[in-house]
């Protein structure tokens, strides 16, 4: 099975090639941070713009890297939701009207499902059932995975997405946007016993998140060292220290929590955040003691990216799934929905 | 006339046609905001199988805008694929002219006229672009723009105007030098894919012609009025 992913619903445009038989055989993948960061996040328009310059060019990078041709793909995947809609729109246009003419099927795919799926592209594979969490600028989840589309939302974040609370405490600590790989830098420097940041809804039953009030106490704490006569460089790197901090022991008690409700030992995290090396190191530690193994993608398939698209595309390809001739994007699709593949990877 | 496939879905109407053999085949609808989900079905009635060369398509034409940003990239994503699956040539049209050849061919205008060719471009302005109809052909007279309609202007010593397309609801606003210039106003046109095949032949045989990695919309409206950081007032 030989499919070719396209991946653009928000601000990064990706395509792969996968084969069922000899793995993922190309991939690119394009940021358009550069276009966004003048406006501290991203406008749908210039995206979905963007996306229309960039998408076909990279089509042809693909394919001519891994020397196939158009008519011997098995299948055009790309993703239809959730995202912007302007830009789902593109990726899933170019799709459909290559595969038409190509005289393939194409089929649209879950976004998230990609992410959660984005382990198996790696030689070392989860196997099912697992606990998925998914932590990205847009999405705080955690999923019970019993297979592909078999899936049980365990819990979520009831505001902002973790990305999204390291996006917006970027910006008030004056760093650019996207904020995670920023605060983790200054975190890195960062004096961890100096403030002490709460750990949301740790202490209540159940295994969702809130992280908008700890952006609200990232403020705080910023106006308290403005009175002060700051904030200082070394307030900057202890509050990055102690909002990472809150952030990835909150998401830590919660995969354990969940992993223990669910009777299960192998974890799985995938999306933007499952970057960030802090939460990999106290994860992998956290698990150890439990006797659970985390599984991550590898560091270039954490963000949004072609490649998990072309992978779940392929396996539901492979099951004779495909795009009715009316398919429309979806730019809120509840994961739950999505129809179970029995017996597949 | 040639073998050709021809999309437009810059208005409401999703609209795509297609010229073989000599004979005309088209699928029409008004449908706002769906013509990503219909395009693809309505292809598929004019050709079941996607295998355009095979049936003797020579080059795809795209209404490239001005018009609905959406719309525009419907179309072009959509050109984009089908013309590089199929190794074809793709051919822009402005959507406005395409809009004054199907007034031209549903009788809305006649030879010698003069048209305004105007399409709803939101936040209270039309785009706009006039035309000459000569011997049947289209003649373009100026760029087209993007403005309120109290700033759409018209020559002094040019004839009576025909003014077409949903952007013409707005004309009660224009100025009266231009109003005063109206003889014909119908706000409810909308361009249609097959009087894009007239206008693609003649492009094609110009060599007026994209390869499919040079399809892009034509906007019309680039700035984007989005406020970059230092204009978003307080950051703190």
């Amino acid at each position: 099975m030989l499919v070719l992913g396209l991946e653009t619903s928000c601000d990064e445009t990706g395509v792969a090639l996968f084969d069922s038989e000899r793995g993922l055989l190309a991939d690119a993948l394009y940021s358009q941070v550069d276009i966004h960061v003048e406006y501290g996040g991203v406008v749908p328009e210039l995206a979905s713009r963007d996306h229309v310059r960039k998408t076909l060019p990279m089509v042809e990078e693909v394919l001519r890297s891994a020397g196939v041709a158009g008519a011997d793909l098995d299948g055009v995947a790309y993703t239809a939701g959730p995202g912007l809609v302007g830009a789902l729109m593109v990726g899933a246009t170019l799709a459909r009207a290559l595969a038409w003419g190509w005289g393939v099927p194409a089929l649209g795919v879950h976004h998230m499902e990609g992410h959660l799926l984005a382990p198996m592209l790696e030689d070392e594979r989860p196997e099912f059932p697992f606990v998925a969490l998914l932590v990205s600028g847009g999405h705080t989840q955690l999923v019970r995975v019993d297979g592909i589309g078999r899936y049980r939302l365990l819990g979520e974040s009831l505001d902002d997405a973790a990305g999204e609370a390291f996006d917006k405490t970027a910006k008030l600590l004056g760093l650019p946007y996207p904020g995670g790989p920023h605060i983790a830098r200054l975190a890195a420097e960062g004096d961890p016993a100096r403030f002490d940041f709460p750990r949301p809804m740790v202490g209540k039953p159940g295994l969702d998140f809130s992280f908008s009030g700890l952006k609200t106490y990232a403020l705080n704490t910023v106006e308290d060292c403005r009175a002060a006569g700051g904030p200082s460089e070394k307030d900057c790197r202890d509050i990055a220290r102690a909002f990472e901090d809150a952030v990835v022991d909150t998401l830590v008690i919660k995969c354990r929590r969940a992993l223990r409700q669910e009777g299960l030992k192998t974890l799985v995290i995938a999306g933007g955040v499952s970057a960030n090396r802090n939460l990999r190191a106290s994860l992998t530690e956290a698990l150890a003691r439990e006797r659970a193994r985390v599984f991550y993608p590898a560091p270039r398939f954490c963000t949004d990216n072609g490649a998990m698209i072309a992978f779940a595309g392929a396996q539901r390809l492979a099951a004779g799934q495909r795009d009715d001739a009316d398919t429309a994007v979806r730019p809120r699709w509840p994961m739950e929905e999505l129809p179970p593949l029995e017996g597949a990877a | 006339m040639r073998g050709i496939l021809a999309i437009e879905t810059a208005t409401d109407a999703c609209s795509v046609a297609l010229c073989r053999g000599g004979e005309v085949l088209e699928r029409h609808e008004v449908t706002p905001r769906q013509h990503s989900q219909r395009l693809f079905s309505m292809l598929a009635e004019l050709l079941p199988d996607g295998r355009l060369a095979e049936h003797g398509i020579e080059a795809i034409a795209y209404g490239s805008g001005p018009g609905s940003f959406t719309g525009l990239r419907v179309a072009a994503s959509a050109v984009q694929g089908l013309a590089y699956a199929a190794c074809l040539p793709a051919v822009p049209v402005s959507t406005l002219a395409c809009q004054v050849a199907t007034a031209l061919r549903e009788g809305l205008v006649t030879d010698g006229q003069r048209v305004a060719s105007l399409i709803d471009a939101r936040i209270n302005e039309v785009y706009c672009a006039l035309f000459q109809v000569e011997s049947g052909q289209l003649v373009q007279c100026g760029p087209a723009q993007a403005c309120p309609p109290s700033a759409l202007v018209l020559p002094d010593a040019m004839p009576p105007v025909v003014a077409v397309g949903s952007g013409a609801a707005y004309l009660d606003k224009a100025p009266a030098a231009f109003r005063a210039k109206l003889e014909h106003i119908d706000t409810t046109l909308l361009p249609r894919a097959r009087d894009l095949l007239p206008l693609a032949e003649r492009a094609l045989a110009a060599g007026q012609v994209q390869d499919a990695m040079q399809v892009r919309p034509v906007y019309v409206r680039d700035e984007i009025n989005w406020k970059k950081i230092p204009q978003q007032g307080k950051q703190r």
